[in-house]
């Protein structure tokens, strides 16, 4: 239920935008014509999936359950942590930024923290060699020039 | 030039030395891609593509078509040895050839998979050779009405042949195409969902939509569950099935084939609807069906060969008429652009070299792929040991720098993130994301051509009713939409009596 109306939410917001951008005609379609008649569609296959859900409630799965038994905090925390480094990556530069995550990320999967230190060094230091000196890609250099 | 001087023109290409080194290269990384679970073919396609940016394109889509027949081939090593499927076309695998590996036939299963799946792979490159060319030829005369009802048929079928709801699949083909109206019109080149914001003003890439949707939502997934796959402790021996297992499985990969050639080439199908077909045909065929599960020899030998028929028919739309059929095709669609080609009628005649060169290097790569999975398939048991805990951050590192590459942007890092954590949602509340890549990538080209068609007729729908091969296409796409409404009512009333 939750899904449906997210996407019923994204259809609604097409569509107004859709409205904004002009839909023409069918003999002259504009830029929102498509949007249109798109987000229409999405607005009433969104309903259909509410509708069936909620009235099969008996069989339906609580949210909970989703991610019960399972170690989602570190899916949750790498997610967290891929999003900040997102924010940090043009501060730090690929050097820096890359080696605290792969560190992060290695200990999420339980490694210790020196191998997971290693780890990450030997990891950032190929990739870094590989992209930026063999297939020639300006990596992020950061406010230290590195 | 003709099928034949073609495909002498493409073995020069591909016998060219740094083209043979590639197709090699792509080989060994698509069957170690296969081989390891967690990452299928179409993470590893987006994630390697920036690898293939210096290269010549012709040199870049062979390297690619390498990796996506490697992992078609390498699949079945992790479905035989742990029963975890390496990618998702060698699901069906796990079920005999886990039992054949426990009952200590491991080199069996394993010989017979690759055989079928070299056998299957050529037939279906001989078909793509004999029919892409009539098929261009006919492409040519095509105009946006029929471009347009032939993608409408591919998402018909892409929503028909959904493994899970249909509602589902309908609403994540219409989010892919929403996603891909993200920019600039490609008619009037008014600025749409952009708010504003100067790196969505060319839409959003393929290739970071993908890496996220297939691997970062993949590792995301993989990293919060609690136990890992125990490899079998077998030998490995006999990996030439003798006389009676050829006996036994023969029918299986001829059948295999032939399923597997034609769900190759419908949109929506692919390798792996092909297994799943091959491997209930096989049963059902079957004289001693409850061996099936059991550890039948045919129950590895028809899905394999399906899936290497499908992966190499499955060219055969994407080359011709420029419609990927497939999601794994539809990266390979995004990688063609990347590097300049539109795939399409004119490739044959603009771009032969390309077109012949691919063509030969996946037969060459299927001599490749068998000469790699025999003699290595003890490297690839120890490769399957990596533990989860190195692989799992460095395929998020290659993810972020393979993102990164494409156009040098942060901002396509943080798409590819979004699009990860939106993959494993996707994931959790059971929606497939196959069919909204497909819809990001055809979505350009439906809008395109619906909007060309009704301009050229002035808003007159009679344009798709004129032509013969639109109006073939739309009558398909009407049955394949009421023959489910048609069963939903009829269950209910026979439920009901």
């Amino acid at each position: 239920m939750i899904s449906s109306m997210i996407l019923f939410l994204l259809a609604a917001f097409v569509l107004i935008t859709s409205l904004g951008l002009g839909i023409g005609s069918v003999s002259n379609p504009q830029s929102g014509f498509m949007p249109f008649w798109i987000s229409l569609l999405m607005l009433a296959f969104s309903l259909i999936l509410f509708v069936t859900a909620y009235r099969n409630s008996s069989s339906r799965v609580r949210l909970a359950d989703l991610w019960h038994k399972l170690h989602w905090q570190k899916s949750a925390l790498a997610a967290a942590f891929l999003a900040a480094y997102i924010f940090f990556l043009p501060w730090a530069g690929y050097l820096i930024a890359t080696s605290v995550l792969m560190i992060v990320l290695f200990r999420l999967t339980s490694m210790k923290t020196w191998t997971a230190a290693l780890g990450a060094m030997l990891a950032v230091f190929f990739s870094y060699g590989l992209f930026s000196f063999i297939l020639k890609t300006p990596l992020p250099r950061g406010i230290w020039g590195f | 030039m003709d099928a034949l001087n073609g495909l002498f023109y493409g073995f020069s290409v591909a016998f060219e030395f740094h083209n043979l080194l590639l197709m090699f290269a792509g080989c060994l990384l698509g069957t170690l891609v296969g081989v390891l679970p967690g990452i299928g073919p179409v993470g590893a396609i987006s994630i390697l593509l920036p690898l293939t940016f210096q290269l010549p394109t012709a040199g870049a889509i062979i390297m690619l078509a390498g990796i996506y027949n490697g992992a078609m081939y390498g699949g079945s090593t992790t479905s035989i040895l742990i029963n975890v499927p390496g990618e998702t076309a060698s699901v069906m695998t796990c079920l005999d050839g886990y039992a054949m590996a426990r009952k200590g036939q491991a080199g069996a299963a394993l010989g017979i998979a690759v055989f079928g799946s070299f056998i299957a792979g050529t037939v279906g490159l001989i078909g793509l050779q004999l029919i892409a060319g009539p098929l261009s030829t006919l492409a040519l005369k095509f105009g946006p009405p029929e471009y347009f009802a032939i993608i409408l048929l591919g998402f018909t079928f892409i929503v028909y042949l959904a493994q899970r709801s249909m509602n589902k699949a309908v609403l994540m083909a219409l989010t892919g195409i929403t996603l891909s109206l993200i920019g600039l019109d490609p008619i009037t080149s008014q600025q749409r969902l952009t708010f504003g914001n100067i790196n969505l003003f060319e839409g959003l890439g393929v290739a970071p939509v993908a890496i996220g949707l297939f691997g970062l939502a993949e590792v995301l997934g993989n990293l919060e569950k609690t136990a890992s796959a125990k490899i079998l402790n077998v030998k490995i021996k006999n990996m030439f099935p003798d006389k009676s297992q050829w006996l036994q499985a023969k029918w299986a990969i001829v059948r295999g084939t032939v399923i597997g050639f034609f769900l190759g080439i419908l949109p929506g199908g692919g390798p792996v609807l092909s297994t799943f077909i091959s491997y209930g045909v096989e049963k059902r065929v079957s004289k001693h069906p409850e061996q099936f599960g059991q550890g039948a020899i045919e129950g590895v030998a028809a899905p394999e060969s399906a899936n290497n028929a499908a992966a190499s028919t499955s060219f055969i739309p994407l080359m011709t008429l420029g419609i990927p059929p497939n999601v794994v095709l539809a990266v390979l669609f995004g990688a063609f652009l990347i590097h300049g080609i539109t795939p399409g009628p004119m490739m044959m005649t603009q771009h032969p070299e390309i077109f012949w060169g691919v063509l030969a290097s996946m037969y060459l790569g299927n001599v490749i792929l068998l000469i790699l999975n025999l003699p290595l398939i003890p490297l690839w048991v120890q490769i399957l040991r990596i533990p989860d805990k190195i692989l799992y951050p460095l395929i998020i590192l290659f993810c972020l720098v393979g993102a990164y590459s494409i156009n040098n942007s942060v901002f396509d890092i943080g798409v590819m993130v979004l699009f990860g954590i939106i993959g494993y949602l996707l994931k959790k509340f059971d929606f497939e994301a196959a069919p909204l890549i497909l819809g990001f990538v055809l979505g350009p080209m439906f809008e395109v051509n619906l909007r060309r068609s009704l301009l050229m007729s002035q808003g007159s729908f009679g344009i798709f009713v004129e032509r013969p091969i639109a109006i073939v296409a739309l009558i398909i796409c009407v049955i394949l939409i009421t023959l489910p409404i048609y069963q939903a009512i009829r269950n209910k009333y026979i439920v009901k009596r």
